[in-house]
């Protein structure tokens, strides 16, 4: 019995796009590197990466090439096979993520009728990356950084997905292009606008799960040299840093489709500026995650780490009861929509 | 209450957002050094010479060793021998350790006849400390190099005079000012 | 058909594979990945039955925040702790009789009963669904059973736990 065409069929095309999305988020997450160096530099009146090429424009290539010729170090306490895997884990469950989100009304990879919580359990499963580099290495700092990892990313696990809970009912349903679509067809254009309190929360919980300043506590450098990341050297630390970008670009890309409408405009913005329709819908998205990308690094350039105490009282403390409280309002609107 | 409100929005949290943003639209302040130079300031005290005389093309130094006696890390040493019909002083030999050198400019404050110098130059090294360790033809060679980039005026340094001393006071050479002719 | 057929096999293996490798790894914390892994293939194996919110919900929920304390409690042993555990092979031999006895006495039973007519038998050898639905309405007393005397492992741990801290008080 021979594999019938039409699987033939599928499983190339989804190769197809698969090649394509990773070759475009790659990319991106390279030159993120470079635009984050850049920024951070701006806004701290220096000019960031200026020799190699014009601009430095071949930052992120020089940068590879370098990390792609360091020794890489096993070091001799580490837990050989588990040391190699660590890193491999955060890429991949990065990535996996990308394959539920929908770049387009027609293109994702999957269409998976539960988009947002396959996000969600990836992003939980990414954290056992970390947590095993720091196990794995074999040194105390290591360690200390990758608990403090997996304590942040489960206690702030669960206002992202509270948060989300609200918009998932306001839109009834997980799937994220009918999130999309509940968001253009309703009043507001964006979930932004009912759901403030949501998305606030949910902007802090991005930054949390992506280890990002100001909540990069697992790489407090201060206290922990690198955390987790202090005994890899060369390309397996190249490809912690990969997934960490990844992750920030899920993250945007989940804001925007959430709380932003995704690749839709507001009718009130399109009745008001009837030009912006011009506009291709992948390009309003791609606008949308570039200015949240662009937020991350602003972040980081402005606002100093959090005490760990104070990082854990802010999750169980603020953000569960302003993630319920929002949860609350939105059901309350919805019960008012229906009746 | 109000603090309480302040909270709530976010105030402190956007004021310094707001602030990293308008330095985003500054021009930097960085200087890619080896391509664009640093314009120095007339104080800025470099690389040590000894002035060339141009009359004599020799040192002007008297041996008089005030720069020595002052010299806080001791980084200069002075050799030289008294004339016995004259009972004048020549100076034999001049060594300066640069790696010890402190850059407080004294030396040069304190010669009475303007011999060591404190130049611009800033732009020196050495593969090994012999190469900063400067004797006498090693200073001349540096006031040398130093005064290239001056072909045509003359150079004059007015930081090269003790600081709160009554004119009248100074020795002559340094009365009005030290002045470098460079070219006859 | 088949490659359903063939992704379920893949899918027994890999249980099978990581139940095994759970019992025989010397380090508590490689033994804990294998349970990790278990836990992930469960929640595969939810989606294989068209379950796909409780295969979401089994990943982020076990796999993603309980196994995490787990993990946390492990890490806060001195490394000596964790390496070299013995594993008694007798023990183990004895523990694992029961179960494989009563498995090959259901196989046996099916194999002697024969399936019904109204599977159709193209489905029940590649459909999860469909041989639990089998299993469920025709031998429900052995599938009982079976689950009985699984539960007995438990209920010995629990007796031995319960003699360890006698023993350890007095």
């Amino acid at each position: 019995m021979a594999l019938s065409e039409g699987l033939f069929w599928a499983i190339f095309v989804t190769l197809l796009k698969i090649a394509v999305v990773l070759g475009i988020v790659l990319l991106h997450a390279a030159y993120t590197v470079y635009a984050e160096r850049k920024i951070i530099g701006r806004m701290q009146a220096r000019l960031g990466p200026m020799e190699v090429g014009p601009y430095g424009l071949l930052q992120p290539i020089a940068d590879l090439v370098k990390l792609l010729f360091k020794e890489d170090i096993i070091p001799q306490e580490a837990h050989k096979v588990i040391f190699q895997m660590a890193p491999l884990l955060v890429l991949v469950f990065a990535i996996t993520n990308l394959s539920v989100i929908p770049f387009h009304p027609s293109f994702s990879i999957a269409d998976v009728n539960l988009g947002v919580l396959v996000i969600l359990a990836f992003a939980g499963l990414g954290t056992y990356g970390i947590i095993l580099a720091g196990y794995s290495s074999g040194s105390k700092y290591s360690l200390l950084g990758g608990l403090r990892s997996a304590a942040q990313i489960l206690s702030y696990e669960i206002p992202l997905g509270l948060s989300l809970a609200g918009v998932i009912l306001y839109a009834e349903s997980f799937r994220l292009q009918d999130i999309v679509a509940s968001q253009a067809n309703s009043l507001f254009g964006m979930n932004v606008i009912p759901q403030i309190l949501g998305f606030i929360v949910f902007l802090i919980c991005a930054f949390a799960e992506t280890n990002r300043a100001p909540f990069d506590l697992p790489e407090a450098e201060s206290e922990l040299v690198a955390g987790y990341i202090t005994e890899y050297s060369g390309f397996r630390m190249g490809i912690f840093f990969l997934g960490e970008y990844i992750s920030m670009y899920v993250m945007a890309l989940l804001i925007s489709l959430c709380y932003f409408g995704g690749w839709t405009l507001p009718i009130w913005l399109t009745t008001l500026l009837p030009f912006i329709k011009v506009i291709p819908p992948t390009l309003i998205l791609i606008l949308k995650v570039y200015f949240f990308i662009f937020l991350f690094i602003w972040v980081r350039a402005t606002f100093p780490r959090y005490r760990f105490d104070q990082l854990m009282s802010i999750s169980w403390k603020v953000l569960i009861p302003l993630a319920l409280l929002n949860f609350l309002w939105i059901a309350f609107l919805k019960w008012r929509m229906l009746t | 209450m109000r603090k309480d409100l302040k909270y709530l929005i976010f105030k402190d949290l956007i004021g310094g957002l707001l602030i990293t943003l308008k330095t985003f639209f500054r021009k930097p302040v960085t200087v890619q050094y080896p391509r664009e130079k640093v314009t120095l300031f007339p104080s800025f005290r470099g690389r040590h010479a000894l002035v060339r005389d141009p009359e004599t093309g020799e040192a002007r130094c008297v041996a008089c060793l005030k720069c020595v006696q002052v010299c806080p890390s001791r980084c200069i040493e002075v050799k030289f021998e008294v004339d016995q019909e004259t009972g004048a002083r020549k100076m034999l030999a001049y060594n300066l350790e640069a790696l010890r050198c402190i850059y407080c400019g004294y030396c040069e404050e304190v010669c009475p006849v303007g011999a060591i110098v404190l130049t611009e130059w800033f732009e020196y090294s050495s593969r090994d400390r012999s190469g900063l360790i400067f004797n006498k033809e090693r200073l001349l060679k540096n006031w040398d190099e130093f005064v290239e980039r001056f072909p045509e005026k003359v150079y004059t340094n007015k930081f090269w005079n003790l600081k709160g001393v009554p004119e009248v006071l100074k020795p002559a050479p340094k009365r009005e000012g030290i002045m470098v002719k460079v070219r006859e | 058909m088949i490659e359903r057929a063939i992704a379920l096999l893949i899918l027994t293996g890999l249980f099978f594979i990581f139940t095994l490798l759970a019992f025989f790894f010397r380090h508590l914390v490689y033994q804990f990945l294998c349970i990790l892994v278990l836990m992930v293939l469960q929640g595969v194996l939810y989606l294989y039955l068209n379950a796909e919110f409780l295969g979401a919900i089994q990943v982020i929920v076990y796999a993603g925040a309980v196994l995490i304390m787990f993990l946390f409690t492990l890490f806060l042993f001195p490394e000596e702790e964790l390496k070299h555990l013995k594993i008694d092979l007798k023990n183990l031999k004895y523990s694992s009789f029961l179960p494989v006895a009563l498995f090959i006495f259901l196989l046996l039973s099916v194999l002697v009963k024969g399936i019904p007519e109204s599977y159709q038998p193209r489905n029940i050898y590649f459909d999860l669904k469909e041989i639990s639905n089998l299993l469920f309405n025709e031998y429900w007393l052995a599938i009982f059973l079976l689950a009985f005397i699984l539960s007995f492992p438990m209920v010995a741990l629990y007796v031995f736990f319960k003699r360890e801290e006698k023993s350890g008080s007095s």
